[in-house]
């Protein structure tokens, strides 16, 4: 999937700087995009409940935006390919969602171009650094 | 603060944010710099081809956790054409670079090892 196909099917957009003519790589194991990780779901450790789960929308789900507010994680994939949830819990408190998809799906960013996720079970989580004087991590928002 | 960041000025910040405005205007090679912070260790950031993950000391600092950070660079190219460096704080038990890149994502080095690709 050339960028500029997977932009004109979804409706969304990168920054103007970034090329179009890319192939769009599907990755079957950890990527991250920006202060986002996608990961195998083996590596959270169990199931979240199967009653929470819900399709992805055909517009996709928005993940995390940035610190401006503009600068959205948006998951997308073909109808019917996608289930997901954001029902879960994490030891480390940092994932934000879980998906299985039978079909590759897509995860796009005006900053940082579009990457594929190949069929499996994922979850993502998010980035963190030490917050200032004993205080708890603080979640990136870049 | 903002408009006139020093790295010292910057150490003894308590908001996070305000400090990471300061050091982006700065830079963060100056930020270095002028910190005179020494570098620990560096290692090639897995996923993200020809970049380097850099762990520097922070000197400790009273009413601050210990503390490290790690010098990553974005997978992505900016508007101009380079890759914006990023710092990011880390807790100071870690010597490698992957193990404290791994922690920002809840991982183990050796999981973070395994990132195919960075954007």
């Amino acid at each position: 999937m050339f960028l500029a196909e997977l932009l004109d099917r979804t409706g969304l957009d990168v920054l103007d700087h970034l090329d179009r003519q890319v192939t769009v790589p599907v990755i079957d194991g950890l990527q991250a995009q920006g202060d986002l990780i996608v990961l195998p779901l083996a590596l959270l450790g169990w199931l979240p409940s199967r009653r929470d789960w819900w399709e992805l929308p055909a517009e996709g789900r928005e993940l995390v935006r940035g610190e401006a507010g503009n600068n959205p994680h948006t998951l997308v994939a073909d109808r019917g390919t996608c289930r997901m949830t954001t029902w879960l819990g994490d030891p480390e408190r940092l994932a934000i969602a879980v998906f299985e998809n039978t079909a590759p799906v897509w995860l796009i960013h005006p900053e940082h171009g579009a990457t594929g996720i190949a069929p499996g079970a994922w979850f993502v989580r998010r980035q963190r650094e030490l917050g200032a004087g004993f205080r708890k991590p603080v979640l990136i928002a870049d | 603060m903002i408009d006139d960041p020093t790295a010292d000025r910057i150490n003894r910040e308590f908001n996070v944010e305000v400090r990471r405005c300061a050091v982006e205007h700065l830079g963060w090679p100056a930020y270095i710099e002028q910190a005179g912070l020494r570098i620990l260790s560096r290692a090639p950031d897995p996923g993200n081809p020809g970049c380097e993950l850099r762990l520097y000391d922070l000197p400790a600092q009273k009413w601050h956790a210990p503390s490290r950070l790690l010098l990553a660079v974005n997978g992505s190219v900016e508007r101009d054409g380079t890759r914006r460096r990023y710092g990011l704080r880390v807790p100071a038990e870690f010597d490698h670079p992957l193990d404290a890149a791994g922690w920002s994502y809840g991982l183990t080095g050796a999981q973070y090892a395994r990132l195919q690709r960075r954007t």
